[in-house]
């Protein structure tokens, strides 16, 4: 007995140790800077520490309603700073939107909430339009009020439009999420044109039959965010996968599903869902408005999807991957002394990365292998995550291989691709 | 010497487990197949293959009998699984199995008074078998996460399985002693028809539908005083999801 439990122990320890040491490397990921975990996967710090919040920006937020807003004391500097331009209820064509349902209080809070002296989003000094247009279970009523409040946006000057909201359905098929079938992927579209950035969000029909895009994510020239667990810094099973109908790469980004945002009452919690993700995006792009006065949306779209963590490469759950704040400030990050070996077997493709070791552990994803399988279009036949933590080999089942498809991984910042 | 040697071997199996640990670590966070676009369409009422699961109850309407009863008390429920194919955005064809029961009381069409030549006071009879049916679905909207609004017209047949004829009349021991006294039979009835065949029609608005049938013919193969009217209205609920 005595022996079992003298040899034993330090056999279990070893068993136990790396898994504890595992989790312990993320939540000191998470808890760094002293800023939510939100605000924290964007590198939000870089656009903080440079005094950019989105001043001068207006970004319209269309929403369930905002019940709670002109109360909560965490949006309380909007009124007294003179933040929000406009409101409109287009459900009861009045001006008060501060009723219904309290999703865009919580969507609000993840812009421009300040919650114990913390932000809750990126663009706290930006201008605000809000617009309800959500009702329950009509949703030709609301998709037409939708359309029309994006129009408002565009009259009253908006930059950036903030949507959560999509339709699936009730009114449509999953082969028309084309971008081109629905009234708000038109309408979307409309805003696009003008010349103000759209950012919605993917939908959370991951995990149901829909599975894909809702509309107006689905729509060309526009921001559509997915969600990413802010534990695993691994897409959400919810957040709704891509292509567009058309095969478009959908979701543009990702960013953190799970927030803290405020609610009805007068407090904070967390929430979960790409509704939170996407806010966290209209932020970021505000912050980039006010760094890039003179860019177009079209090119903020572009660099914003330039700057996911996963950029060239790309995925239909990840899209690029969550925008770094650091890639408009740090050029050089990219260049790590690794290398990425692509052999194949006769099953299988055999990858060296290199040895982690010498990478420094800089966020969530270091461990993390991303490959996909491509058609000679570019449509992705496959694509997944491995966990690469600590071996520095992994090999990939070649399945339904054809000659023209196209391997390509990332890892740390290199892509590596393969071809016959 | 066995101590090390014990401690050589557990520091072995410390190293295995170590490696298949850390082994695992290295796992498949995840892996998607991407699915062709035309696969997709096959989406809520528009879906190619769907079973669900249908309960529903029946009413018989109190329409006057011929002779000298009418409808009374009905009732009747139904239950299975439903199975339905696509044969086009707007057509499907329809097939379900399952059980049904309905109980039906006929009643005397006036009050028994003393002296009165009717020989029960009351009179109920209960069928329950095993149904089937085949139809036709026009699905009027394709869209939506239930089975969308629909019309199934189909013909359903029924093996009844038990038939049971219940019949309440006045007691001979009451006559003339002041207090009233009932006495019930229950027999089988072996005169049914092993199958009853039924058109209906049914109106489905998602996870409801109300369901209109009617029997052409006799439920007895021979002429008897007892048969359920042909017409049956019923309200169907189905707990689906596409």
């Amino acid at each position: 007995m005595m022996a079992v439990t003298r040899y034993l122990a330090p056999a279990l320890a070893l068993l136990v140790l790396p898994s504890f040491s595992f989790y312990a490397g993320d939540h000191r990921i998470l808890s760094s800077e002293g800023l939510e975990p939100q605000v924290n996967l964007v590198q939000g710090e870089e656009f903080i520490s440079r005094g950019l919040t989105g001043k001068g920006i207006t970004i319209a937020v269309i929403d369930a309603g905002f019940k709670g807003t002109d109360t909560h004391p965490g949006l309380a500097h909007l009124f007294r700073n003179g933040q929000i331009a406009g409101t409109w209820d287009f459900i009861r064509n009045q001006e008060d939107v501060f009723a219904g349902h309290s999703h865009g209080t919580a969507v609000l809070s993840c812009i421009a909430g300040i919650h114990e002296g913390k932000q809750l989003g990126l663009a706290p000094d930006a201008r605000f339009l809000l617009a309800r247009t959500e009702r329950r279970n009509e949703p030709a009523r609301e998709e037409a009020d939708w359309a029309k409040a994006v129009d408002w946006a565009l009259r009253n000057g908006a930059d950036i439009i903030q949507s959560s909201i999509g339709f699936t359905y009730h009114r449509y098929f999953p082969e028309e999420m084309n971008g081109r079938y629905s009234l708000a992927a038109r309408a979307a579209l409309r805003a696009a044109r003008a010349g103000v950035l759209l950012v919605n969000s993917a939908g959370n029909e991951g995990r149901n039959r829909w599975k894909t895009m809702t509309t107006p994510a689905d729509a060309d020239s526009i921001l559509s965010v997915g969600a990413i667990s802010p534990l695993t810094g691994l897409a959400e099973r919810y957040s709704s996968l891509g292509p567009a109908a058309d095969g478009r790469i959908k979701p543009n980004v990702c960013a953190s599903g799970r927030v803290i945002a405020f609610t009805a009452g007068g407090k904070a919690r967390a929430m979960d869902g790409t509704s939170f993700a996407s806010p966290m995006i209209s932020g970021f792009a505000a912050c980039l408005m006010q760094l890039l006065p003179g860019a177009t949306a079209q090119e903020i779209l572009e660099r914003i999807e330039r700057s996911g963590h996963l950029y060239p490469y790309y995925d239909y759950s990840h899209g690029y991957g969550v925008p770094q704040a650091s890639r408009f400030f740090h050029a050089t990050e990219r260049e790590i002394p690794c290398r990425l070996v692509i052999d194949t077997l006769n099953q299988a493709f055999k990858i060296e990365t290199g040895n982690p070791c010498d990478l420094p552990a800089r966020n969530l994803w270091s461990r993390y292998l991303y490959y996909h399988i491509s058609d000679s279009s570019g449509l992705l036949i496959k694509y997944g995550v491995k966990e690469m933590n600590p071996l520095i080999r992994t090999s990939i089942a070649r399945g339904s291989w054809n000659r023209s498809n196209i391997l390509q991984v990332f890892y740390n910042g290199m892509t590596a691709q393969w071809t016959e | 010497m066995d101590r090390v040697r014990l401690s050589i071997r557990m520091s072995i199996i410390a190293l295995y487990a170590a490696f298949f640990c850390s082994a695992g670590l290295q796992g498949q966070a995840f892996e998607l197949k991407v699915k062709p676009l035309s696969e997709k369409s096959s989406f809520g009422p528009n879906r190619l293959h769907f079973t669900h699961f249908f309960l529903g109850t029946a009413w018989i309407p109190p329409v006057s009998r011929a002779g000298d009863s009418q409808t009374g008390f009905s009732l009747g429920f139904r239950g299975g699984l439903r199975y339905k194919i696509r044969l086009s955005r707007s057509l499907a064809l329809v097939a379900e199995a399952g059980i049904a029961g309905q109980k039906f009381r006929m009643q005397p069409g006036f009050p028994l008074l003393p002296g009165d030549t009717l020989s029960f006071r009351r009179q109920s009879l209960s069928v329950t078998g095993f149904e089937g049916a085949f139809g036709l679905r026009i699905r009027l909207g394709q869209r939506g996460n239930y089975l969308g609004t629909y019309i199934d017209a189909g013909i359903s047949a029924t093996t009844p399985v038990s038939s049971v004829l219940s019949t309440t009349m006045p007691s001979p021991e009451s006559g003339g002693s002041g207090i009233r006294s009932d006495m019930k039979i229950k027999r089988r009835v072996d005169c049914i028809r092993p199958f009853l065949y039924a058109p209906y029609v049914r109106l489905g608005f998602n996870k409801l539908a109300v369901q209109v049938s009617w029997r052409p013919s006799a439920m007895t193969d021979q002429p008897a005083n007892y048969d359920m009217p042909a017409l049956q209205i019923g309200i169907e609920f189905s707990p689906v999801r596409y």
